[in-house]
């Protein structure tokens, strides 16, 4: 027996061949197997790997071999070879191999320290079998991100503390109809009228964008397409999508026609709008005769049998040379149809372009199968009216977290092992709305914005009760309170957007209700509901828990804009909002100031919707706003390597946004490639959008620019904080006026939206304090906040002053708020009340105030509670010993950063803080905490 | 002694107006607001859109301003002297 075969293995579960193999064997905890010595192994996995040459992986595996002899092991694990194989990697310079046959893993060590001891990344984790899992799959993930998904500089920069890239996480998919679906469009005005398929209408159209590596789009200026009872309807644009194996579903209808669409696409029956795989025989559908065209003015040319030699529909009836002359000669038709229809716009005569283009029939759905089918691309064409006729049957065109989605479409989620149908009852919604956001949690990193929560609502709660619609209020907060499903076992982060008015852009929008159908009326019809709702909701949030406690969650951020102040019953609605704000905290006022409209969501991400999403307001299931990454740069820092040099600062600052920007776009290209993977991939969940655009829209994302530390940065730099002299507040506006330029140049030169946002950073703010008091310690003692001693030290949180400035809150107010117009994803004033509870009517004048006097863009006001474990009661304040009971089993709840949480679970930095905020009672005075 | 302070930017019908009008008293200065200084300036004085003319004393606290309009010779005059 020669030496090498004397070596045994023992084979780890990690070898195992795929994930599946490795989660099982894992689960089945200790067997381990042990193997004979295979030098091929090591071959093969160099090969596989590191596409490393068979010479190369023969020469490596026979030196490790020979290490394993000459160290006279007998027993090795497949770690350890892995260990020597990288050794030998790195010893021949072999860097990229090395990259990518490294091992990700974590210390016996670590592992036992995730298991025994509390994570406090998070303060709303709790430890948990599920915070562990969490915290173990974070520490592999993120490893994965640094040395997979970014670049090296831009890894080196988040590890050395320069710039903090927060979690990740995020999603998409298409939906949609066979190519040859039938289809009749004309040019606007024109009396010629095309019936084609969906693939010819797209191939006729010039210039093709492409948002994703999936999705090809064209937006035709001056189309309009056959919709409803013959109306004609304007085409916004026509997509080509990747099918990626979607099942299809053919439907035929009793008057002979049929059409082959997604198993998810929405079907418009006599009853109700249903996925098509719900869609039963004998249900009665829409469908249109095209009347012979010279009775109404119209000429017909079809041109379906002109199908297009495309390989990828495999339907080949003329060869290449006639296909060439007919889609010339349709083109040119098409030409002329808009030429004829100029003409006719300019006598003036318009009664063609009114014209109704066919007659609506009512016809029984006579079959209904899954089908196969060999398409690799499936098309859409999304109208103005959302609907449209395809092949002759009255279809939708048409998402988020708008509660009109689930209004609309019910819950079918590829997760969920059975699929509802829309709530014909609000129970029952509620369940839909919790169902929705613990799926959607669940492939978030941020928190669920809902917008206009009680507006949705309002259509469910008609003719009711006031006692039954503040029980329904009760269920809504309690269930979302409580929900705990979320990564980590912990509660999900919501954020419900309020309005008193019915929002200017919401007022037309018609209203959907009871069984996702549509009430015939406007949502601006139903303001007295709207408004009934959201009082006996802050009714609840006044009352608290059962303990008396204030809620976490949903979060009501209560928008305050002009139309508020002209809305009848405001006064005493705002009483209510400041009645809560001051005995539970908890409400958030948001302004909206001008023509602005804002949708929020998270600690204080707001978003300002644009034209094209004001345009989705008549569709609101359509509204989904996301973020696909925060990335905060660490301003002390930036000061510390300036050393007093303005030239340096600011090229230094806009070096950082350079970075941050690649950074964004190589996290955008990652999770691109994940969805390039589709139904098969790990984003299939939010992929499956019921409307024609993918759950989570590439083109449409925020990407957000993170501020930690201002006041910390201009006070090393200026020798003041910001609070301290003018000067120091100037230069810190001007620091953050170059990074909104930096932004919109940076915006421009990629192609993306890149805006400003205060981070919350609740924990990124420890962990650069802590990295800078590790790499620049002689300039970060000098300005950093809280005990160097214990550990307790933070950052200032993004552009606010210091949080025991000696200045009045009206000030602080006024000051901070003079950097919001230019951070655009949202910013928030906070004012610490402590123990107090002020006068309503005194937060009420300074909520009045803010709106009108400032630019402040968010403001909440926080009190401080404690909760005692024994008698159950709540107390105002932080105590050691509960002040009814005399009990020490008591702990403390007030805002970390945007949310209520429990002081044990906070970390150290922001401990800190907590004893350095400055608390008031409003009445213009002031108080230091007690330690 | 009052200072005017002038928000401008280019593509702004209504600037050269403000500018000039402006010009005629002797402490004003000029701020582009797509400048990065004229924007922090701007952000001081919460003026978020152009032309607006801001008056203030010798500290820099703001008088009296005219936002998004373009004030007479003597409406200025009324608070420079």
């Amino acid at each position: 027996m020669t030496a090498a075969n004397s070596i045994r293995v023992l084979k780890r579960k990690e070898a195992a061949e795929d994930s599946t193999d490795i989660a099982l064997l894992v689960s089945t905890s200790s067997k381990e197997e042990i193997n004979l010595w295979d030098k091929s192994k090591i071959v093969n996995s160099l090969i596989l790997e590191t596409e490393a040459s068979p010479e190369l992986a023969q020469e490596i595996a026979d030196r490790v071999e020979e290490r394993i002899v000459q160290g006279r092991m007998n027993t090795v694990t497949t770690s350890i070879i892995r260990e020597l194989v990288d050794l030998e990697l790195l010893e021949r310079g072999l860097g990229t191999m090395h990259k990518k046959h490294s091992h990700l893993g974590l210390p016996m060590y670590d592992v036992e320290q995730i298991i025994t001891s509390a994570n406090k990344e998070n303060s709303n984790t709790t430890h948990n079998p599920e915070s562990i899992n969490l915290t173990l799959a974070e520490a592999i993930l993120k490893e994965f991100a640094l040395r997979k998904v970014f670049s090296e500089d831009i890894a080196r920069a988040h590890m050395l503390g320069d710039i903090h890239l927060h979690d990740l996480g995020f999603i998409i998919r298409p939906y949609s109809y066979l190519g040859d679906t039938v289809i009749h469009w004309r040019v606007k005005g024109s009396p010629v009228v095309f019936t084609t398929t969906m693939e010819q209408l797209y191939h006729l159209l010039p210039g093709e964008s492409r948002p994703e590596p999936t999705v090809r789009v064209k937006y035709p200026s001056d189309m309009e397409i056959l919709d409803h009872a013959g109306e004609w309807t304007g085409i916004k644009r026509v997509v080509k999508k990747d099918r990626l194996g979607k099942q299809m579903v053919f439907i035929a209808t009793s008057d002979g026609r049929y059409c082959v669409v997604t198993h998810d696409h929405p079907v418009i029956t006599a009853e109700e709008v249903k996925p098509a795989s719900l869609v039963q025989v004998g249900e009665e559908v829409e469908t249109l005769e095209i009347p012979e065209g010279k009775a109404r003015k119209l000429e017909e040319i079809n041109a379906t049998h002109l199908l297009e030699a495309n390989a990828t529909t495999l339907r080949l009836r003329f060869n290449a040379g006639d296909i060439l002359v007919a889609r010339r000669r349709l083109s040119e038709m098409v030409a002329s149809a808009s030429r004829a229809a100029a003409r006719r716009e300019k006598k003036g005569r318009e009664r063609a372009r009114t014209s109704s283009g066919g007659t609506p029939n009512m016809a029984r759905v006579i079959m209904v199968e899954p089908v196969e089918v060999l398409d690799v691309y499936v098309y859409d064409v999304t109208t103005e009216s959302g609907t449209l006729i395809a092949n002759g049957i009255y279809s939708h065109n048409c998402g988020g977290h708008s509660l009109d989605y689930i209004k609309k479409y019910g819950i079918s989620l590829p997760n969920i092992t059975s699929t509802s149908r829309p709530a014909k009852h609000p129970e029952v919604l509620i369940g839909h709305m919790v169902k929705m956001a613990s799926t959607l949690q669940s492939h978030y990193a941020g928190a669920i914005g809902w917008e206009a929560v009680n507006m949705f609502f309002a259509p469910y709660l008609v003719g009711l009760e006031y006692e039954r619609v503040r029980q329904l209020a009760q269920m809504l907060i309690y269930e979302f309170n409580q929900l705990a499903g979320a990564r980590g076992s912990q509660v999900v982060f919501t954020d419900f957007n309020l309005y008193w008015n019915i929002p200017r852009h919401f007022r037309d929008t018609p209203a959907i209700g009871p069984g996702g159908v549509y009430t015939g009326k406007t949502y601006g019809e139903y303001e007295k509901e709207a408004q009934t709702f959201l009082k006996a909701l802050f009714e609840v949030y006044l009352e608290g828990d059962a303990m008396g406690k204030t809620f976490v969650f949903p979060k009501p951020l209560l928008h305050i804009s002009e139309d508020f102040f002209r809305t009848e019953g405001h006064e005493e609605f705002l009483s209510l909002a400041c009645k809560v704000a001051s005995r539970q905290g908890i409400t958030y006022f948001v302004f909206d100031r001008g023509d602005e409209v804002t949708v929020s969501q998270c600690c204080r991400l707001k978003l300002r919707l644009k034209e094209k999403d004001l345009q989705e307001t008549r569709t609101p299931e359509k509204m989904r706003f996301t973020a696909l990454q925060n990335i905060t740069i660490n301003l002390p820092r930036i000061a510390y390597k300036a050393n007093g040099s303005d030239e340096v600062l600011f090229a230094e600052l806009q070096k950082a946004m350079q970075m941050v920007a690649r950074a964004h776009i190589q996290k955008r290209d990652f999770i691109a490639g994940l969805l390039e993977l589709g139904v098969n991939g790990p984003l299939s969940v939010l992929c499956d959008a019921k409307d024609g655009d993918p759950y989570l829209r590439l083109d449409r994302l925020t990407y957000l620019s993170g501020l930690l530390g201002l006041n910390e940065m201009v006070q090393y730099h200026t020798g003041q904080q910001l609070h301290e002299s003018t000067q120091a507040l100037k230069f810190g506006l001007k620091v953050v006026a170059h990074m909104k330029r930096a932004c919109e140049d940076l915006s421009k030169e990629y192609g993306i939206n890149l805006v400003l946002e205060e981070s919350p950073a609740e924990s990124s703010g420890y962990r650069l304090a802590k990295l800078d008091m590790k790499y620049y310690p002689a300039q970060a003692s000098r300005v950093l906040k809280g005990n160097l001693h214990n550990g307790e030290y933070y950052y200032t949180n993004s552009v606010h002053l210091n949080v025991y400035a000696d200045i009045d809150y009206v000030e602080r107010v006024r000051k901070q708020s003079l950097f919001h117009p230019l951070i655009e994803a949202g910013a928030i004033c906070h004012i610490w009340l402590g123990e107090h509870e002020p006068d309503p009517e005194s937060i009420k004048n300074f909520v009045i105030k803010t709106f009108r006097q400032t630019q402040s863009s968010q403001i909440a006001f926080s009190p401080e509670f404690t909760v005692c474990n024994d008698c159950r009661r709540t107390n105002r304040g932080l105590h050691e010993r509960c002040c009814d009971c005399g009990s020490k089993n008591v702990y403390g709840i007030t805002r970390i950063v945007g949310y209520f949480s429990k002081i044990t679970t906070w970390n150290r930095g922001k401990l800190g803080e907590l004893k350095d905020r400055v608390r008031t009672d409003m009445k213009g005075g002031m108080r230091h905490a007690v330690p | 002694m009052q200072y005017l302070k002038v928000f401008i930017k280019r593509d702004c019908q209504k600037c050269p107006a403000a500018k000039e009008v402006a010009g005629r008293f002797p402490q004003t200065e000029i701020f582009d607001v797509e400048e990065v200084d004229g924007l922090a300036e701007a952000a001081f004085y919460s003026v978020l859109c152009t032309p607006s003319i801001v008056v203030v004393d010798e500290e820099g606290m703001e008088l009296h301003a005219w936002r998004c309009t373009v004030p007479t010779t003597s409406e200025i005059a009324e608070w420079v002297n």
